[in-house]
């Protein structure tokens, strides 16, 4: 695919801007944005990068009530989501995946001794093209925590979009969920919407549209590859679209590349947070088959995705000293 | 439960804790053996670092060289792009030693997980 006239442009200015952004959207549970917090200065000491938050006011206001940390400290834009819970509620998805009167849930895990349903605001996260303040933007997800610079070079890469294709588990595996590899067990390789490069180019704006598109005729892709119904994943969104760009083959090209540092590392729900010391973080690596049997592991300087966000709740103080 | 078999069991999980660290240190020195180089992006193995330096021996002016994503880039300056290869391999090859007889010293399962 020829590359435009104008992101060769964008990649050679001088002027250019880069930075970090993160959405967080709170739920009855799960304070994102103070995760968000926790992430972007994780971004800050290794990447050294500006972060923008996006979110809506009730998250913000709940969050500053808290007064954990001054939220404008760590990032140097707050964008307001001026989405109402109304707006959403008209979005089918909410009606559609409602379970009594809650909608859009996602079940949470904590370990495999607990559980806990909450709402799950993701319908947006493709809008991201249009909010970003930045030329070239990395997004984060806010339960990912970066531990080295190794980030920094997709900076330096001449590939529009960049994104992780493959993932391992604590325990250096590939994920034993087929869901965390597939869209289900013959169909297409996931792509994980957890960290995304991406530019202003036309062809970032072509993938991003292809998501948006994707979203909305969720059903029709869901008969299509046949995915789990339900919650909509944006893993699966995303992964459709690279599909459908790259001409319906799975292929390493130059346009939409994975991002350095693949596999991407993360923990799982299933797994727990044994301690953290002043150089990284010691997990319980939970065993997929069997429950009740863990493996102590030893994380310092990768980059992780931590899945399990009240694993993070609970050594929060501890994980923030890693980071300022 | 009888002492052998505890100790044998201990062992085992002593081991599968060594074997996991070994890998985790791996999976982090092949990320530091990443370098990107004329908005591309490479990986400094010995035998890239190998075949540039023939490149340079040879006074060749510039060399196709294929980036981790399979994509030929023409090394438009093949001696400071040995440099780089050189200057990467080397901090994450010393990263490597210097993780690998943190692993290789600890004795015990607490020990190689620093939880102590």
């Amino acid at each position: 695919m020829p590359k435009s006239k104008k992101q060769d442009q964008l990649k050679n200015s001088s002027t250019s801007s880069k930075g970090a952004i993160f959405l967080a959207f709170n739920n009855k549970e799960i304070n994102y944005v103070k995760l968000a917090c926790l992430s972007a200065s994780s971004v800050r000491k290794h990447l050294n990068l500006p972060c923008s938050l996006i979110t809506d006011v009730g998250s913000l206001r709940h969050f500053e009530k808290l007064e954990y940390i001054q939220v404008d400290k760590i990032f140097e834009n707050i964008i307001i989501d001026e989405k109402t819970d109304e707006d959403y509620k008209e979005d089918h998805f909410y009606s559609k995946y409602k379970i009594g009167n809650i909608d859009n849930v996602r079940k949470y895990y904590d370990t495999p001794y607990s559980t806990f349903n909450s709402q799950f605001k993701n319908l947006t996260k493709h809008n991201i093209y249009n909010l970003t303040p930045y030329d070239r933007t990395i997004l984060f997800d806010v339960d990912y925590l970066v531990n080295n610079d190794i980030l920094n070079l997709a900076f330096n890469i001449d590939a529009p979009i960049q994104l992780y294709k493959n993932a391992q588990s604590l325990k250096n595996v590939i994920p034993e969920n087929i869901s965390d590899k597939r869209l289900n067990e013959v169909s297409i390789p996931l792509y994980w919407s957890t960290v995304i490069y991406f530019d202003k180019s036309p062809m970032s704006n072509m993938f991003f549209d292809l998501w948006a598109h994707v979203k909305e005729n969720y059903d029709y892709y869901q008969s299509i590859y046949k995915f789990s119904k339900g919650l909509y994943r944006t893993d699966f969104a995303v992964s459709i679209s690279m599909h459908l760009l790259k001409g319906f083959n799975d292929c390493v090209d130059d346009v939409f590349a994975e991002l350095p540092a693949s596999p991407m590392k993360y923990m799982s729900y299933k797994d727990d947070i044994a301690s953290v010391d002043k150089n990284g973080i010691v997990f319980f690596a939970n065993d997929y088959k069997e429950e009740w049997n863990n493996i102590l592991t030893y994380s310092e300087g990768e980059n992780l995705h931590m899945m399990n966000k009240r694993a993070i709740d609970r050594h929060y103080d501890k994980l923030m000293e890693l980071y300022v | 439960m009888d002492d052998k078999l505890e100790k044998a069991l201990d062992f085992s999980n002593y081991r599968q804790t060594l074997y996991n660290q070994q890998q985790t240190l791996k999976a982090k020195v092949i990320n530091e053996l990443l370098l990107t180089y004329q908005e591309s992006i490479f990986k400094a193995t010995p035998e890239l670092i190998g075949l540039i330096k023939t490149i340079v021996d040879f006074n060749y002016p510039t060399v196709i060289i294929d980036d981790i994503n399979e994509n030929p880039v023409n090394i438009k300056n093949p001696a400071e792009f040995l440099e780089n290869l050189i200057a990467t391999y080397s901090k994450a090859k010393n990263s490597h030693y210097i993780g690998y007889a943190k692993i290789k010293k600890a004795r015990s399962v607490k020990k190689l997980v620093n939880f102590e």
